[in-house]
C-alpha cells in the first residue's frame, strides 16, 4: 500500500553526524522510510535518540549528512510549543500562514472562520493567544497548520505538554481529522500508547545513534479509543522493544 | 479605587513630602534663604517665569530639539541595531567598539561638535544624537538577539521570505523591549540636551538654568530644575508608559 509511486513523503537513507572541533557524534544512522497518502506513521524511540533530529531533518528545517527526503505536496509543521505570536490575535495567528497575494480579505476572514470552527475555537478569534489554555493554544496552533491545506503534517509530541484530558480530546480529534481530510501524517512521540492510537505504523528507534529497529503495522479499525483493550498487545510489545533498547550498550 | 490609590494618591504622598521636608529645612534656617530658598518662593519664580513668557519658549526649544534628536537616534540606532543583531561579522568587528563609545558621556562630543558644526543649532543636534544612537543600538540588538528562536521558527515553517521574516517577525517580536531601549534611549538624549544647552548658550531650558545661576537666582535655578523632572516624567508617563502598558497587556504580561 505504500508504493513508491503513492508515497507522500520519502525518507531515503539519512543519516546525521554532527561534528565539533573535537567530537564527531553520529546522531542518525541511514534512516529510510515512507509515508504513504492519507497514512499516519508515528516514531517511537528511547528518549535522547535524534527524534527532533530526524524531526528536523524531515521538516528541513535542518541538513542531513547524508541522504534524502523527498515530498510531494504541500509541508506544514506542529511542534510540542504551539508557538503561536504573542503580539497577534487568534485570528491573525491562524492566518499567518495564508498567502495574502492569494487570497482577498474576505475570503481569508471567511477561511479563518471555517478553520476555527473546525477546532472549536470560532468564538476567540480576537482573543490574544495569552488568554488561551494550553489545549486551545494548540488547538489554534493546528487551525494555523490546517488552513494551508497541507498534505503531509509533521508533529512533533505536539501534545506531550498538555494535561491527560486535553491530550485525550486533541487525540479524539486528529482520528476525526484524519476521516475528513486526505492528509498524511508523520507524528513524533515518545507516548507509545499515543503512537498506537493514532498509527497506521509505528517504527520504533533504537538509541543513538538511531536507526529503525522495527516496524509495527497497527491494524485497528478507527476511530480508536485509549483505552480501547486491542491498543495492549501492540503497546506492550512496542514497550518491551524500548526497554531492552534501554538496556543494550549501558 | 485601588488603582487611584496606587497610581495617584501614594505618589502625590511622595511629592508632598518632598515639599514638606524642604519647608522644615528651610524654617530650621541653617541657611540664608538666598542660598536655600523656600518652595512657596521657587514656585512663585516658577509661575513668574511662565507668566512672563520665558518659560514656554525654553521648553518648546528644548522639547523640539529634543524630537528632532531623538527621531535621528532611533533612525540610526535601529538600523545599526538590526544589522549588529543578524550579522555576526558586523557584531564581532564593530561590537566592542560600539560598547565603548557608549561608556563615553554624551557631552563629551561637544568640543567635537563645536569644531566641527560651529556655533549652532547642528552642533546640539549632534550632542543629543550622539548621546541616544549608541544606547539605542545596543538596545536594538539586545532585543533581536534575545527573540525566542521559536518565533523564527514560525516564520521558516511557512517559508517567508527574509523581508517578511524581518516585517512580520522579527519587528514585533522585539517591540517590548524595543520600548524599554527607547526609553532609555529618551533618558540619555534628555541629558545630553541638558548638558548641551548649559554649556553652550542657546535658548531652551538649559539656558534659562544658566542665566539663573549668573543672576544668582537660585529660586530660578530650582524652578527649572524642578521643570525639568516634570518634563521628563510626563514624557516617561504619557508616551512611554502608555506603550509599554499597551503591549505588555497585548502580550500578556499583566493582567487586565
Amino acid at each position: 500500500m505504500t508504493s513508491a509511486s503513492s508515497a507522500k513523503l520519502q525518507v531515503r537513507n539519512i543519516s546525521k553526524v554532527f561534528e565539533t572541533k573535537k567530537t564527531k557524534t553520529d546522531v542518525l544512522q541511514d534512516i529510510s522510510f515512507e509515508v504513504g497518502s492519507h497514512e499516519v506513521v508515528c516514531l517511537v524511540g528511547p528518549s535522547g535518540c535524534g527524534k527532533s533530529t530526524l524531526f528536523n531533518v524531515i521538516s528541513q528545517l535542518d541538513q542531513p549528512t547524508t541522504g534524502t527526503v523527498i515530498h510531494t505536496g504541500r509541508l506544514a509543521m506542529m511542534f510540542q510549543d504551539p508557538a503561536l505570536l504573542p503580539w497577534l490575535t487568534v485570528d491573525k495567528n491562524v492566518a499567518f500562514g495564508l498567502d495574502r497575494k492569494q487570497y482577498s480579505k474576505t475570503e481569508m476572514s471567511q477561511l479563518v472562520e471555517r478553520y476555527l470552527k473546525i477546532v472549536a475555537l470560532e468564538q476567540f478569534g480576537s482573543a490574544y493567544p495569552h488568554e488561551l489554555s494550553g489545549g486551545m493554544k494548540q488547538r489554534a496552533a493546528l487551525a494555523r497548520t490546517l488552513i494551508i491545506e497541507p498534505n503531509i503534517i509533521l508533529m512533533d509530541e505536539p501534545f506531550s505538554a498538555l494535561d491527560a484530558q486535553t491530550r485525550e480530546r486533541l487525540q479524539q480529534f486528529v482520528q476525526t481529522l484524519l476521516q475528513d481530510y486526505p492528509v498524511s501524517i508523520v507524528f513524533v512521540t515518545h507516548d507509545v500508547r499515543e503512537a498506537v492510537l493514532l498509527g497506521d505504523r509505528v517504527l520504533v528507534l533504537t538509541k543513538r545513534p538511531a536507526h529503525i529497529r522495527s516496524e509495527y503495522k497497527i491494524d485497528l479499525p478507527r476511530p480508536r479509543r485509549s483505552f480501547d483493550s486491542n491498543l495492549d498487545s501492540y503497546i506492550r510489545s512496542i514497550t518491551e522493544q524500548l526497554q531492552a533498547e534501554a538496556l543494550l550498550y549501558t | 479605587m485601588n488603582k487611584f490609590t496606587h497610581s495617584f494618591l501614594k505618589p502625590l504622598l511622595g511629592w508632598v513630602g518632598l515639599f514638606l521636608s524642604w519647608e522644615i529645612v528651610v524654617r530650621l534656617k541653617i541657611w540664608p534663604t538666598y542660598i536655600f530658598p523656600s518652595p512657596k518662593r521657587v514656585l512663585m519664580v516658577w509661575w513668574d517665569l511662565l507668566t512672563s513668557g520665558e518659560l514656554l519658549p525654553g521648553v518648546f526649544v528644548s522639547l523640539q530639539r529634543l524630537g528632532i534628536g531623538f527621531m535621528i537616534a532611533v533612525c540610526i540606532g535601529t538600523l545599526i541595531g538590526l544589522g549588529l543583531a543578524r550579522n555576526k561579522n558586523l557584531k564581532q568587528v564593530f561590537g566592542g567598539l560600539i560598547l565603548g563609545l557608549q561608556t563615553l558621556p554624551s557631552i563629551c562630543w561637544l568640543p567635537l561638535a563645536l569644531l566641527w558644526f560651529g556655533l549652532n543649532e547642528k552642533a546640539i543636534l549632534f550632542v543629543v544624537v550622539m548621546g541616544a544612537v549608541l544606547s539605542i543600538t545596543v538596545a536594538v540588538e539586545g532585543a533581536v538577539r534575545t527573540i525566542p528562536p521559536m518565533y523564527l521558527r514560525v516564520g521558516k515553517m511557512f517559508k517567508l521570505s527574509r523581508w517578511n521574516i524581518y516585517r512580520r517577525i522579527i519587528l514585533p517580536a522585539m517591540l517590548p523591549t524595543f520600548v524599554t531601549g527607547l526609553k532609555q534611549g529618551w533618558a540619555f538624549a534628555w541629558r545630553s540636551l541638558m548638558a548641551g544647552e548649559m554649556l553652550f548658550i542657546t535658548a531652551g531650558l538649559g539656558q534659562l538654568l544658566m542665566v539663573g545661576r549668573e543672576l544668582n537666582n537660585i529660586a530660578q535655578v530650582m524652578a527649572i530644575m524642578l521643570t525639568i523632572i516634570l518634563l521628563g516624567l510626563l514624557i516617561d508617563l504619557l508616551v512611554f508608559g502608555v506603550a509599554e502598558r499597551h503591549l505588555h497587556k497585548q502580550w500578556g504580561y499583566i493582567k487586565r
